[in-house]
């Protein structure tokens, strides 16, 4: 959640849990001034307990926004809202919690409570600021950016369309069967490929186009091009280098990787081609330019979402020894 | 190369009988056997001899040559530019012979008889073979190896000449010609190496003297000469009309049979019965059709039988033919449920409410429906359902839309054609009503009779006849006219005869904004896109597809709002072919009269035309006063409530998604991508993009632009998926519904069946209202806005 661009509808969040940190860290040190010197508050004198019980609801609720997130129809209050609250709340925890402890760390069950505890925040404030900065950056960085979870999906499409554009510009003719493009798409993709793309009136290109501040994935339709004589060239190039780039990605160790070494490439195959096939280089040029920004996207994404591999197992984890301590606690008070 | 001088040259073909009276040639039919001796060996030979006309069958008589001479001795000649039934031009030299007293070498092809005429041939003179020779060296070197050419055509011969002369036909002590004198495969049928071509003429004869088109002729000199179709055009954009005589009669394989698609039929297939090109030449529908050619085509025509009840083809399938009914009753119906659909509170079945924890967590959720109660025509403007609409379907009928079903005869001739010109799905689906026998025929022979001029003269016929009436049916400008049954049918009886059919090629202009408005055009298949230059550059305002029209407003200019907002007289947008199109097209004398006659008509195109121009217009204002012309041109001014998502906020967490497929049965219509605006990305149910490829390949036209320009599917939607798989932003999902449909197995049987439907976002204001994807954003970073809010966000931030 971005906070600094909508700090105005956080603002009364942090000044609450300010307003209970200073009252709870008065109401401590007023407890502790009036405790003798040789014993500390403990978590059973009445302030620290409050803390305990406060802290511990808290630590309840931000559980609860995993439940709210699985049941997203549920009309039970934006989702937004309860993740200001996770936010701010979790924070307010943190002196709550740490002044319920009385700063008396010798219990291994509650101290590691309290580690835990401390490390889910951190581990949650770690997400926050990556939240503030990586999204920004991928806004910058990837404007091909696609849905994460399909960026397989959509490099096969742009094989597929890379396909397409060799055999629009190239003519229809059936690759042979070592190519690594035919590995790439099965034998019957590859004939209903040529079926398509003999029996079309019309193919699209997609790209990236940006006017000013302004972009995204436009596709065109093109009426279907007379084949450019000699341009094997381009159909060797995209069956030896381009469509396994597209397909794999970083993965295929490919040349193209490398966007100096792609232009160098690129450059070499204008070289090779007659001008008219030149439009043909740009939108395969193009599509390359696409699935590198979508192993920089898988980059980005990676560092979004990574944080969530602490914080969700410890928040699991702290809530079930948080159980434990109120249950160890409970018994120390009636033995019996 | 000149012919030789015209005291010895054969006036210009005969290819009928008026011909024979042209006063040389009678004196010649009068004239006494010539006496003459060929390679030592002597003959007496008529002054004239018979050629067969190859497309009438009939014998005609023209001049005897010295190669009708040799042939008549058995002597072989090498030809090459010359055929017996064409004209000779004498181009290619290769058929010289010597003369006994005559320094010159004389072409035997064109060459009349004389008497005593002494004549060596290249069996027994040095001289020819040498010149034959050198001439076959530098047209090997001139002509480029044509693409398969052993699998296309057969036996090259100038490369036999050249084995006969014991030369290598595929190399040559000459250089090859570097200039590379292009491809033409513009046609569907026929390709064009122009770089294999060796000018011999053939083709040009071919098709004027034999087949009459005079559509190729010369064009350029010298190194750079070549065939041309009409004023250069590309072959699939000229007036030909693909009777494939020029690719008969090319001896080189520069013009072949492309073979686009291969012959479905397989042995298994058992109502399957391969035609032979002597039975199909009865048909009339083949007579103007080259027997060559539909020998070459041959495998494409089947001959199919199906027994009373058996499925011809299906609604969205995906075909690539045409089938031309010989006997028999069909029926042709949609299947799938006319309904609309809409997403509704789940609140249990019929009154039960759902009870206990999960029938309350149910109750928040929703899911789509199909309802028989509220069909939606959108067409004019989403007025509920018109009791006497029409759905175009590629039939020569068009469907109502209460009774989705029309029978089939002979008299049809005909359906299934835009399926298989553009690879459409099938609009309906097309049962045996009786037994029934169809030939079945792909795309090539198809566009082989769209342009022959007998095979065409005919399906407009049957047009005209047959199919003009459900084809205006289905057209809405015409729905208020069809309330009176009398009226429409003195519409069709007055007009029926002034409707031309128009075919286009993929491309093609029909016309360009600016040009002087001349005929108005009803679509029958295919699609035309409607573009207008505006602010910032061309905007496509829609593709018209089956069933609607273009070219009203220039004809309009006399009605004054219309003259307020349009030039009078021109066209305001440019319309082009998207792919293979058919047009009716009414002549604007014609589109006077009938709204001088049929006010009801005028009435409906006036409106109609009104509300695009005042579209355009707005739109055009909007990008002229805002610095924002993408904004406007995307269409968002219009949009009434966009779903907007702040890329900066947005950690890709994709909970918006799954809160959309959790409030629609676990199918979600929204995609987290689209367009970007600065940081805000549009992922609205609709961006009404810039080029509105969905709306192109809807065969029953069931995909439309609302006034405010939103995307809307018609109820009568048959799940081809066609617009699904043309929308590049994923809005438009399919959604399954269970229907009943007739076991195909079980005639007489119901079965239950899975239907689909295109679904689109409606940002859930078919449920409360507040989108799902919105509410369950953690990060704030969805939001709805309206285009005129999200325009001053967007400034703002640009400011």
């Amino acid at each position: 959640m971005l906070i600094r661009r909508n700090w105005r509808e956080h603002l009364p969040w942090i000044i609450v849990i300010l307003a209970i940190s200073v009252v709870s860290i008065y109401w401590y040190g007023v407890l502790a001034a009036e405790t003798p010197w040789d014993r500390r508050p403990k978590g059973s004198d009445l302030a620290l307990f409050v803390f305990g019980i406060a802290g511990g609801s808290i630590c309840l609720f931000e559980f609860l926004l995993w439940p709210r997130k699985r049941w997203r129809v549920l009309r039970l209050g934006p989702t937004k809202v309860w993740m200001r609250a996770h936010i701010w709340l979790g924070l307010l925890a943190v002196p709550l919690l740490i002044l319920h402890s009385g700063f008396y760390f010798r219990n291994f069950e509650a101290t590691l409570l309290l580690v835990l505890f401390l490390i889910v925040i951190l581990s949650g404030v770690w997400g926050l600021i990556l939240q503030q900065i990586i999204p920004q950056r991928m806004l910058a960085e990837v404007p091909a950016e696609t849905i994460y979870s399909q960026i397989e999906h959509v490099s096969n499409l742009l094989v597929e369309e890379g396909d397409r554009l060799v055999i629009a510009t190239c003519g229809v003719t059936k690759a042979t069967e070592a190519e690594p493009a035919t590995a790439l798409i099965t034998a019957r993709e590859e004939e209903a490929l040529l079926a398509a793309a003999a029996a079309s009136t019309h193919y699209t290109v997609g790209a990236v186009r940006q006017v000013g501040g302004v972009q995204g994935m436009v596709l065109e339709s093109k009426p279907a091009l007379q084949p450019v004589p000699n341009s094997e060239p381009l159909r060797d190039f995209f069956n030896q280098t381009a469509a396994r780039y597209l397909k794999r990605g970083a993965e295929s160790r490919s040349p193209l990787v490398d966007p100096t070494q792609a232009r160098i490439l690129f450059s070499d195959l204008r070289l090779a081609l007659d001008p008219a096939a030149h439009e043909a280089v740009a939108a395969l040029e193009n599509l390359c330019d696409q699935r590198r920004q979508f192993d920089r996207q898988a980059k980005l994404h990676y560092w979004l979402h990574n944080w969530l591999w602490v914080h969700l197992p410890l928040s699991l984890a702290l809530i079930l020894l948080m159980f434990v301590h109120i249950y160890k606690t409970l018994q120390y008070w009636w033995p019996g | 190369m000149a012919a030789d001088s015209p005291q010895q040259n054969v006036f210009a073909a005969i290819i009928d009988e008026h011909y024979i009276e042209e006063p040389k040639l009678v004196q010649l039919l009068s004239a006494p056997p010539a006496k003459i001796t060929i390679d030592g060996k002597e003959i007496t030979i008529k002054r004239t001899a018979y050629a067969t006309d190859p497309v009438t069958g009939k014998p005609f008589a023209r001049p005897t040559t010295i190669y009708d001479a040799a042939l008549q001795l058995g002597i072989n000649i090498p030809i090459l530019c010359h055929r017996e039934h064409m004209t000779p031009v004498a181009v290619c030299r290769f058929c010289v012979v010597e003369l006994e007293g005559q320094y010159r070498l004389a072409p035997a092809c064109q060459r009349q008889v004389e008497a005593g005429m002494v004549v060596k041939t290249i069996a027994t003179s040095d001289r020819v073979k040498n010149a034959v020779k050198i001439l076959t060296e530098l047209l090997l070197a001139d002509h480029d190896t044509p693409r398969e050419a052993h699998k296309e055509y057969g036996e090259n011969e100038l490369r036999v000449i050249a084995r006969q002369l014991n030369l290598d036909p595929h190399s040559s002590r000459f250089p090859r010609t570097a200039r590379d004198r292009g491809h033409d495969e513009s046609s569907i049928v026929i390709a064009v190496d122009h770089n294999a071509c060796i000018l011999c003429d053939r083709c040009i004869r071919g098709c004027g003297e034999i087949r009459n088109n005079q559509i190729i002729g010369r064009m350029n000199k010298g190194y750079r000469a070549r065939i041309a179709f009409d004023l250069n055009e590309p072959m699939g954009e000229s007036n030909c009309v693909s009777c494939g005589e020029c690719m008969v009669s090319c001896p080189t394989g520069a013009l072949t049979n492309r073979k686009f698609v291969l012959p479905q039929v397989t042995e298994r297939q058992t109502n399957v019965q391969r035609i032979t090109v002597e039975e199909l030449a009865p048909h009339p529908l083949f007579q103007g059709v080259s027997k060559q050619f539909l020998g070459w085509n041959e495998g494409a025509i089947v001959r199919r039988r199906f027994k009373a009840g058996e499925m011809i083809c299906r609604e969205g399938e995906f075909g690539n033919s045409a089938f031309i009914i010989e006997s028999g009753q069909l029926e042709v119906f949609i299947a799938a449920p006319m309904k609309h659909v809409k997403a509704r509170k789940n609140r249990g079945k019929g009154d039960k409410v759902n009870r206990g924890l999960f029938g309350l967590v149910r109750r928040f959720t929703s899911s789509l429906v199909s309802t028989k109660d509220d069909r939606i025509d959108h067409r004019d403007g989403g007025a509920s359902g018109h009791p006497q609409r029409y759905i175009p379907i590629d039939a020569p009928v068009s469907l109502n839309f209460d009774d989705p079903v029309a029978t089939l005869t002979a008299d049809d001739l005909i359906f299934g054609e835009m399926s298989c010109m553009n690879n459409y799905p099938r609009s309906a689906s097309v049962r045996a009503k009786t037994d029934v026998v169809v030939l079945e025929i792909l795309r090539n022979v198809l566009y082989i009779l769209q342009r022959n001029k007998k095979s065409k003269a005919m399906l407009d016929e049957v047009y005209r006849r047959r199919s003009i009436e459900g084809h205006l049916r289905s057209v809405p400008m015409f729905s208020n006219l069809m309330r009176d049954e009398d009226r429409f049918r003195q519409f069709l009886e007055d007009f029926r005869e002034r409707m031309t059919l128009v075919r286009l090629n993929p491309g093609e202009v029909i016309f360009r904004q600016g040009d002087a408005a001349d005929n108005f055009y009803l679509v029958k298949f295919g699609f035309v896109k409607v573009s207008q230059k505006q602010p910032g550059g061309e905007h496509v305002l829609s593709y018209v597809g089956p069933g609607g029209y273009i070219g009203e407003i220039g004809l309009l200019s006399e009605i004054p709002e219309i003259a307020a907002l349009a030039p009078p007289g021109r066209r305001v947008a440019t319309c082009q072919a998207l792919d293979h199109v058919d047009l009716v097209k009414i002549t604007g004398a014609a589109f006077q009269e009938i709204l001088a006659k049929f006010p009801e008509v005028r009435e409906q195109l006036v409106q109609v035309a009104l509300d695009r121009l005042h579209e355009n217009e707005v739109s055009r204002q909007r990008a002229e006063t805002t610095s924002m012309g993408e904004f406007v041109r995307q269409g968002l001014m219009n949009a009434q409530s966009l779903l907007v998502l702040d890329l900066t906020k947005c950690t890709r967490c994709d909970e918006c998604t799954k809160a959309c497929a959790d409030a629609h049965d676990g199918v979600t219509r929204l995609i987290r991508d689209g367009l970007r605006f600065e940081n805000w990305l549009v992922a609205s149910s609709c961006r009404s993009c810039l080029d509105p490829y969905c709306m192109a390949g809807c065969p029953v036209d069931a995909i439309h632009r609302k006034k405010t320009r939103e995307m809307v599917i018609e109820d009568w939607c048959i799940g081809c998926g066609n617009c699904a798989k043309n929308c590049p932003y994923g809005n438009i999902n399919m959604h399954g519904f269970e229907v009943q449909e007739e076991d195909p197995n079980h005639p007489g049987h119901q079965m239950a069946v899975v239907k689909q439907k295109a679904t689109m976002c409606d940002l859930c204001s078919e449920l409360d209202g507040k989108p799902s994807c919105v509410y369950a954003c953690p990060h704030d970073a969805a939001h709805r806005y309206s285009g005129d809010e999200f325009r001053k966000i967007v400034e703002g931030r640009q400011r």
